[in-house]
């Protein structure tokens, strides 16, 4: 049997959102809607634009809704009810959703807030001490690592993934420095600067931000911060962001 | 001489507004409010975004007036080449409209320049004082373009049997067009990037060290590229518009055609496009770090989930305006319907990666779920690394569908046409799976590798893959024998909506693009140098500048919509179209008396009226639209930082006044526009470590008085591109005090040395502000005099 092109479109809808919806949980974390909505936004204008490509697909598609709409003369009663309750439920829908959004709820907002937090023009100057010593960098590397072990760990977690013990109570996860669209993409004197403000230190004009993490600056010291970089740095295996080619590579 | 023969005269313009801008660029016009007001404001709107539309509106005329010219050069050549009447008419069609827009545009720039001088005197002053010299340029510039656009235009059918002479002029047009190009971006270049300028510095000397700023290149070729895109689009819905008006076949089929050629102008625009902005924003990136994170990953960063919307829509829409002139002109067209779902199954694909964010918009509890607000797979796609290989797959797409349009209808008849086309497809193939392969190792590299190398060869895999295979597709096709004729003229309606959705769009980028790039300096005028403190100085919320995205381009669709409508219809013998703006009231006026009459004849539908009704609802949806979604991504308003006031009372350690001095260094002293710290890019000397090398009695004298030293083993690893004289930091036009010199001298001593300024010693220094003991200067190095004949090393001695 064939499937008139509009079940066709209907079906692809649905099996699409059902995929969004729970086949990509059984895969990897679930999807904000947010996210769902926006994909499904595309796949519904990519169907509008297949069909109205050929003459004969869209006529397919859209002449039975117009007509539908459009009503006729002769057409049974069947279809004359329904479309006087399409009629009715378009606007109370759209009523449901306002009132959706307007009656009182106890969820927090939406968190406000951007991913790197633009710095200080000073935050450029932030150079790594131990940049060019290398016959002592393993030593430091070490010392890095006792810091991170002895003030990072408890929200960073030991694998440095974001998952120490405290990392469910806080609402934004600590970040995970194993993946490599973090660190790796930062240059090192703006993640300097990060952990020196960390979340509560940040200025007005880097905000919005939303994050726990403590003002480092007034508990370790600068040659201790650099190291617990370098640290992370070392035991991920990411380079930091640098411009010149020499210099990275 | 009847004033309407003169107020049609476009030289007539171009001395009113020479003599104009003369003026306004004399000192007379700033004596009186340079010294008194910085700002003036209204009472009913927002001063700021009065000037944000009118600077937008007009530069939205301007690239149109310098991007149509190109490509009708291109266009009349073609003409020239292939003897075809309708290439030529087609340029001459599209001269009419430059030539219709040519008053709006200055009357524009003119309105655009009364509200700077009235509302920012302060910056116009500053502007002025380092770009005048230049001013004069971009007036004879302008006169040059208005002579050469009037001779192009009024001698069409006149030197019809002297084309060469004819395309000269053309030529000359879009030289001069170009030059104009390159002038202003160097202004507001200079605002973005700003270079130092010495006081002893020439005018012409320092206008060109302000115009050779490093974002200064970059923004042309990038403005060059946006103004052809513009213009070939609003070109293909000028066609569209009037495809849909269009009484009779002969008429259909010419304006068809014009869009055709409209829209592949764009297309062709589109695809260096990435590009050219990745370009730009590595600049942006070398130049300030913090700019381009601001852009990038900071409070504009939303900014650029909503230009994708756009960027996808602009691929999308010309790519369906592809698939329909495949479907409706070619003959063969059902048999590209697999092909077509495939080729939109590809674009939606990397369009929906082009489009997710980073970190996702998500409630606590999704925050949660997702552990974090990263999602672990989709949070790849937020990264430059996924940006670069979609729009790279999109453009491969994009050449597909030309491919298959133009080898559509044709039966190849050389004997290695099956080994071409083996050749084709295998190619196709291979540079996709390489460029995903460029994309997915991004990731396990450092990213400077990924910047400088496996970006390039994407882009290279690209354009290997255009060049190999358009001239291959031409010698294929040299002798096919054509089993159909293109059929032109019998669109559907719908593709020329598509036309025109695709201009509003490319509007809107701009609109967009023009934001991004203005309010990447955040609160200041001029980055670093000049700060904005007034009322305005804040970044708006995401919404609100869409909302002025949309009215901007609302504003501009309607204006350019009002001159080629009365360009088409009441365009009498010499009747000029710079009465455009009057048009309608004059209309209106004679309808009036007629108005009885025509309230008993039926409305026409699919009359002129009827069409531009449709066509104005379909694009107010789609930038109502845009403005919703505008107001659904995070809204922030970015405050400038608060003014933090030189207290000495708050100074206790040496840390503190380190740290005072780190904040002047990077802002009021104006040292980070060459210096940089650790890692830079060799404008000056890098100042990592100099605290342990010099003396503070040298870095006094450095500051105050930087011809004395020179520093030799100073030796720039690259050419040093911008380079610039060290100012004498305590003069004008920086002018430190000596409290805040003593604070730099601590901050730069803390580079790897001790600092030995006090915070008494700056006490003492401010009680006594007048009779500043000033630390003997210690001869250093005798030798090391000045003479050194490229001075670009400063007054720094390593030994």
């Amino acid at each position: 049997m064939k499937l008139p092109l509009i079940a066709k479109a209907f079906l692809l809808e649905i099996g699409f959102y059902l995929f969004l919806k729970l086949g990509m949980p059984l895969i990897t974390s679930p999807l904000p809607s947010s996210v769902i909505f926006m994909y499904m936004a595309l796949v519904t204008i990519s169907i509008l634009l297949y069909v109205s490509i050929f003459e004969d697909d869209f006529n397919q598609f859209y002449v039975p809704i117009v007509d539908f709409i459009r009503g006729d003369e002769n057409e049974g009663i069947g279809r004359k009810m329904s479309r006087t309750a399409l009629f009715i439920l378009i606007p109370l829908f759209v009523g449901f959703r306002s009132y959706q959004s307007v009656k009182p709820n106890f969820n927090p907002p939406f968190p406000n807030r951007v991913i790197h937090p633009a710095p200080p023009g000073s935050a450029a100057g932030f150079m790594n001490p131990y940049e060019g010593e290398v016959a002592h960098r393993e030593e430091y590397i070490q010392e890095g690592r006792d810091i991170f072990y002895q003030n990072c760990v408890f929200c960073h977690g030991d694998k440095l993934d974001g998952n120490g013990l405290f990392a469910d109570a806080l609402n934004v996860k600590p970040a995970n420095f194993a993946d490599p669209t973090t660190i790796s993409m930062l240059q090192e004197s703006f993640v300097f600067w990060r952990v020196k403000t960390g979340g509560i230190g940040l200025p007005e004009e880097s905000t919005p931000w939303d994050s726990a993490m403590p003002r480092w600056e007034l508990i370790l010291s600068e040659e201790e911060r650099w190291k617990a970089i370098m640290f992370l740095y070392d035991y991920t295996g990411y380079k930091p962001r640098t411009w010149e080619l020499d210099a990275g590579e | 001489m009847t004033l309407k023969k003169i107020t049609t005269h476009p030289r007539a313009w171009g001395v009113f507004l020479f003599a104009l801008l003369v003026f306004l660029s004399s000192p007379s016009v700033y004596a009186e409010v340079s010294e008194a007001i910085s700002y003036r404001d209204m009472s009913s709107m927002s001063s700021r975004n009065l000037v944000w539309l009118l600077a937008q509106v007009h530069i939205l005329f301007g690239a149109f007036l310098l991007g149509v010219p190109m490509f009708i050069i291109a266009i009349e050549i073609m003409g020239v080449k292939t003897g075809e009447v309708r290439y030529d008419k087609l340029a001459h069609e599209f001269t009419d409209l430059i030539v219709a827009v040519f008053a709006t545009t200055a009357l524009l720039g003119i309105f655009f320049l009364f509200s700077l001088l009235v509302f920012y005197p302060e910056l116009m002053r500053v502007m002025a004082d380092i770009f005048n010299p230049t001013y004069y340029i971009y007036l004879s510039l302008f006169l040059a373009e208005t002579g050469c656009v009037y001779i192009y235009w009024s001698k069409w059918e006149e030197w019809q049997n002297r084309k060469a002479l004819h395309i000269f002029w053309g030529m000359m047009l879009n030289i001069a067009g170009l030059a104009l190009v390159f002038l202003p971006s160097a202004y507001l270049a200079f605002q973005a990037s700003p270079v130092v300028l010495s006081p002893d510095l020439g005018p012409w000397e320092k206008a060109w060290t302000a115009i050779n700023n490093p974002t200064w290149i970059p923004v042309v070729i990038h403005r060059v590229v946006g103004n052809l895109i513009l213009g070939g689009f609003v070109c293909g819905a000028y066609a569209g518009v009037a495809y849909l008006g269009a009484k009779t076949q002969e008429e259909k089929e010419h304006y068809d055609w014009m869009g055709y050629v409209g829209n592949f102008i764009g297309v062709f625009g589109l695809l260096p496009m990435p590009f050219a902005g990745y370009y730009l924003m590595r600049e942006v990136y070398q130049y300030n770090q913090q700019m381009g994170i601001t852009l990038m990953g900071g409070i504009l960063s939303w900014l650029f989930i909503l230009q994708a919307v756009l960027i996808g829509v602009l691929f999308v829409g010309s790519n369906y305006y592809f698939w329909q002139g495949i479907a409706y002109r070619t003959g063969s067209g059902p048999k590209y319907k697999k092909p077509i779902i495939f080729m939109l199954i590809a674009l939606v694909g990397a369009f929906s990666v082009w489009l997710t964010p980073h970190s996702l918009v998500a409630s606590v509890s999704e925050a949660r779920a997702m552990g974090g607000s990263h999602h672990p797979l989709l949070g790849v796609f937020g990264v430059m690394s996924a940006k670069l290989t979609v729009v790279n797959l999109m453009i491969v797409t994009t050449f597909i569908c030309f491919i298959l349009y133009w080898r559509a209808d044709k039966e190849i008849t050389v004997k290695w046409g099956k080994a071409a086309n083996i050749f084709t497809v295998a190619l196709i193939v291979v540079a996709v799976i390489f460029i995903i392969w460029l994309g997915v190792y991004g990731y396990f590299v450092p990213s400077v590798y990924r910047v400088n190398v496996l970006s390039v060869v994407q882009v290279l895999a690209v354009l290997f893959v255009m060049f190999t295979i358009t001239p291959l597709t031409a010698l294929s096709l040299r002798s096919a024998k054509l089993t159909h004729k293109m059929k032109w003229g019998v669109m559907p309606a719908r593709s020329q909506y598509a036309l025109v959705i695709n201009a509003v769009f490319v509007v809107l980028t701009m609109a967009l693009m023009g934001y991004a790039r203005s309010a990447s300096r955040v609160h200041w005028h001029i980055y670093g140098v000049l700060e904005d403190t007034s009322t305005h100085a804040y970044t708006p919320t995401l919404g609100v500048a869409s909302f002025l995205f949309v009215l901007s381009t609302a504003i501009f669709c309607v204006m350019v919509g009002i001159v080629f409508w009365t360009s088409h219809t009441i365009r009498h013998n010499r009747f000029s179209t710079r009465y455009f703006y009057l048009a309608p009231v004059f209309m209106w006026f004679c309808d009036l008396f007629e108005k009885d009459e025509k309230k008993r004849l039926p409305k026409e539908v699919g009359g002129p009226r009827f069409v531009m009704l449709k066509v104005t609802t379909v694009v107010s949806v789609f930038l109502l639209t845009y403005t919703y979604v505008g107001y659904q991504v995070p809204q922030k308003v970015g405050m400038p930082p608060e003014k933090k006031e030189l207290d000495l009372t708050m100074v206790k350690t040496q840390d503190d006044m380190v740290q005072m001095g780190q904040d002047i260094f990077y802002s009021k002293g104006q040292c980070a526009l060459c210096h940089s710290i650790g890692e830079g890019h060799g404008r000056c000397p890098n100042l990592a470590g100099v605290g342990e090398r010099l003396t503070r009695e040298f870095i006094y004298e450095a500051l105050t008085n930087p011809k004395a030293y020179v520093k030799m083993d100073y030796d720039p690893a690259m050419p040093v591109n911008y380079s610039a004289e060290m100012p004498a930091i305590d003069k004008p036009p920086i002018g430190l005090s000596e409290v805040e010199l003593m604070t730099i001298i601590a901050f730069v001593q803390s580079n790897g040395g001790k600092v030995t300024v006090t915070p008494d010693e700056l006490r003492a220094i401010s009680e006594k502000s007048k009779e500043t003991p000033v630390p003997e200067p210690v001869e250093h190095n005798n030798e090391e005099k000045p003479k050194a004949p490229e001075e670009i090393a400063m007054s720094l001695s390593g030994s």
